[in-house]
């Protein structure tokens, strides 16, 4: 495995290219003025791309990310492209998080070096992790894939070589989104390298078995119902189709920054915990500088595949079949639906639940020091 | 009010179309030569290149405009017709109403013959009277600026532009895709104005998919459209969910981006076309990209995509409870190779249904695809009625 290190920078081209399109949006019309109703907003959208063009500084995002230890490996063929924060403690324990879409590792900007330098932010350094964080294959500055079949259970296959490449035997695993399920496939097919498994999600493709379990209690009824019902009204529309014709929306997405941005924060406007103002939950420098990883990396329609490559590879579990190394779960209240402790423990061993009564989807983005809190308080006895 | 009208897009919108198309961010792609995970990069970047630099958009403008077209305001909403007069003893008034992706130039091929059979080997006691319109938010019918139009009230619009606006009391309709919604609609709500109505799609008009006929009601010679039927909903239906929620989001994509309007436009030109896998088999690239330019020059897209939405949020309800649900004479050609075709024994049931044909080849753009079948099928029906 060869490593190097990374730095990002942007060409001075590609900025005025962004500008540049930005200027000439063909904006479509908007028909009634009831806002978010029939998608993203005229308005919104225009104030936000206005922000983008005069006033985000994408050379600060990027020297946000570039304090961060950034590196890229090269594995089978595989480029891929981490960050690498070494902890700041006696003993830090390896963590490697994923994440998912449409977010980014710009997701664990805020994240990362509450868990690597505890003492920075109020906490004990003996709770210093050395983080992790890949770009998943096909999003930002990793490669695309170059075969088909790079499921999430592939790309945990991935992420455990970059583990031991890295000199880690043992390490904990975080995720949300795609990153929960890429998790929950490390924590089940490398149970001897996972010491703990930290979620806040769980995977919408998480089937337990019901072959001689017990029924259904009434609050995992409840929350079936809930998720059929967003499936069927929108939330997880782009979910129809990034899992069958990804490719035929990526040409549009990946020619307008505008149609990109559309697309984007819809769905962080949707399932943050933002009462429908993003700002209030993720601001929009770190909104943009997410964007605007997608944008340059010219990554959004290899990213959207992923759900293509998952669908044939849901998480289903055989009668009895158990994740061996414990769960940790934040459950925040302004997630998409949060299930029963019950419903998760059908197959992972919970120990850790805790409720968050503030943040949505976007944990690392929206609560990351309640999130790191947590994460560190899980992984405390494991160590 | 009528207005007599002329299309013609401006220069400066055909030069910033070229200059798009020349500047244009192509997606990478890999691993997709059969188009299973969208429209392929290769082909596209082909018939792009073609766009740019040898289509001829004001060569397809004048044919165009050698049909007689107009546009009035029904109900606040834009309405573009083509009104082609029939040349024979007593043409028959017929409105035509074309679906998504298509615009009203879709019923190019079948305007004329039906118009004046006699030019084309015909007997001129089969003229019609043909009136085709654009959709409300579509092509010319633009820019619409009201909400809830869909096709339950896009039938309300034609009933308006056939009596009281061109003076017919009584017509013939005709419509495939969202068209044969409009026109079932019709066949539905105004049975006593038409003498029938045709149509090349069928399905109940509250489009719930749980209102689909069960396995046992398809007859033999039918059995293998369930396979296809469920294919398309699990596969090629993404599309219509999203169009049907959020249209809005993905327009702002579609409206920018050339390119990307064409790679949505044309994968769907491709999959539903009885093509075989090589759409110019049954479009040519000049087709393809009229359709296009048609919908770029308009900015049309978004509302285009809305009309889904707007059937869901505004479900049909039905205008009495008699059955046939649709009580006019009604014909169906419903073709093999189309994306979704119900069974006889169901249609028999839910339209007055008088004339029920098969053909084996063909696929969704029937008048594309088939002008010749769906002229005589129309002739053939219709004459009966006059």
């Amino acid at each position: 495995m060869k490593i190097q290190p990374f730095t990002l920078h942007v060409d001075e081209t590609a900025i005025v290219d962004l500008h540049q399109r930005l200027d000439r949006s063909r904006w479509p019309d908007e028909l009634d003025a009831e806002p978010w109703s029939y998608g993203a907003s005229l308005s919104d959208m225009r104030r936000i791309t206005a922000y983008w063009r005069e006033q985000f500084d994408w050379r600060a995002a990027e020297a946000d990310i570039n304090a961060l230890a950034n590196f890229t490996a090269e594995i089978d063929g595989q480029l891929l492209h981490f960050i690498h924060e070494r902890g700041s403690g006696p003993a830090p324990l390896p963590i490697i998080i994923s994440h998912g879409w449409p977010g980014s590792f710009v997701e664990m900007l805020d994240l990362v070096p509450r868990l690597a330098d505890p003492a920075r932010f109020g906490g004990d350094p003996a709770d210093a992790f050395d983080v992790i964080v890949p770009s998943l294959p096909g999003f930002g500055f990793s490669d695309p894939p170059k075969r088909p079949g790079m499921t999430p259970r592939q790309m945990a296959a991935l992420f455990a070589r970059l583990m031991a490449g890295l000199g880690y035997a043992s390490y904990g695993v975080q995720g949300g989104d795609w990153g929960a399920t890429i998790s929950t496939w490390l924590a089940r097919d490398v149970p001897d390298h996972v010491k703990g498994i930290h979620l806040n999600w769980i995977p919408g493709s998480y089937l337990p078995s019901t072959e001689g379990a017990p029924d259904f209690s009434p609050a995992e009824r409840a929350f079936q119902a809930k998720m059929a019902a967003e499936a069927a009204t929108g939330v997880s529309t782009h979910v129809g189709i990034h899992a069958s014709r990804p490719q035929t929306l990526g040409y549009a997405l990946n020619d307008s920054p505008v149609g990109l941005a559309a697309w984007l924060i819809d769905k962080f406007r949707m399932i943050a915990d933002c009462g429908g103002e993003i700002e209030t939950a993720i601001s929009l420098d770190r909104l943009l500088t997410n964007v605007s990883v997608y944008w340059f990396s010219g990554s959004i329609t290899s990213a959207i595949r992923l759900y293509r490559e998952a669908r044939p590879e849901p998480l289903k579990f055989a009668p009895g079949e158990r994740i061996r190394p414990p769960l940790g779960f934040a459950a925040f209240a302004g997630e998409v639906a949060v299930p029963p402790r019950e419903w998760v423990a059908r197959v992972y061993d919970v120990q850790r639940w805790t409720a968050f009564a503030k943040g949505g989807h976007f944990a690392a983005m929206e609560q990351p020091q309640a999130l790191a809190e947590d994460i560190r308080a899980f992984f405390r006895p494991l160590r | 009010m009528i207005e007599p009208f002329e299309v013609h897009i401006a220069d400066d919108v055909l030069d910033d179309l070229k200059a798009r198309l020349r500047r244009t961010r192509l997606a990478p792609d890999f691993a997709n030569d059969d188009w299973e995970y969208g429209t392929n990069a290769a082909y596209l970047r082909e018939l792009l290149a073609y766009w740019e630099t040898g289509f001829d958009w004001r060569a397809q403008e004048r044919e165009i405009n050698a049909f007689a077209q107009f546009r009035t305001m029904i109900d606040d909403v834009p309405v573009h017709f083509i009104h082609e007069r029939g040349r024979g003893p007593n043409p028959m008034p017929l409105i035509m109403t074309h679906g998504w992706p298509w615009t009203f130039w879709d019923l190019q091929k079948v305007i004329r013959p039906l118009a004046d059979p006699a030019s084309f080997g015909g007997d001129p006691a089969d003229a019609f009277d043909v009136v085709v319109p654009s959709l409300p938010g579509f092509g010319f019918s633009t820019p619409l600026t009201v909400p809830n139009i869909n096709f339950v009230r896009t039938a309300d619009i034609w009933r308006v532009l056939m009596r009281d606006v061109l003076g017919y009391q009584k017509f013939a309709a005709q419509g495939g895709d969202f068209g044969a919604y409009v026109t079932a609609q019709i066949g539905h709500k105004y049975a006593a104005d038409v003498f029938g109505i045709h149509v090349h799609l069928i399905g109940p008009l509250g489009m719930i998919r749980g209102n689909m006929p069960d396995d046992s009601v398809f007859a033999a010679e039918e059995k293998h459209w369930i396979a296809t039927n469920a294919h398309f909903f699990a596969v090629e239906g993404g599309y219509s969910n999203l169009q049907g929620t959020k249209p809005q989001t993905l327009a702002y994509g579609l409206n920018d981006s050339p390119a990307g309007l064409a790679a949505w436009l044309l994968e769907k030109r491709r999959r539903w076309s009885d093509c075989g896998g090589d759409v110019e088999t049954r479009f040519s690239k000049d087709d393809l990209l009229t359709n296009f330019t048609l919908y770029w020059a308009t900015e049309s897209f978004g509302t285009s995509a809305r009309f889904y939405a707007e059937a869901r949020r505004n479900p049909w309800s039905p205008a009495h409870d008699r059955r046939p649900v649709v009580e006019a004479p009604t014909a169906i050609l419903l073709f093999d190779k189309d994306i979704v075709k119900l069974p006889r024994k169901w249609a028999e049931g839910y339209y007055n249904l008088q004339r029920w044909n098969v053909p084996k080849t063909g696929g969704h753009f029937v008048p594309m695809e088939e002008p010749e079948v769906l002229i005589d099928d129309l002739r053939a029906f219709f004459r009966p009625y006059r």
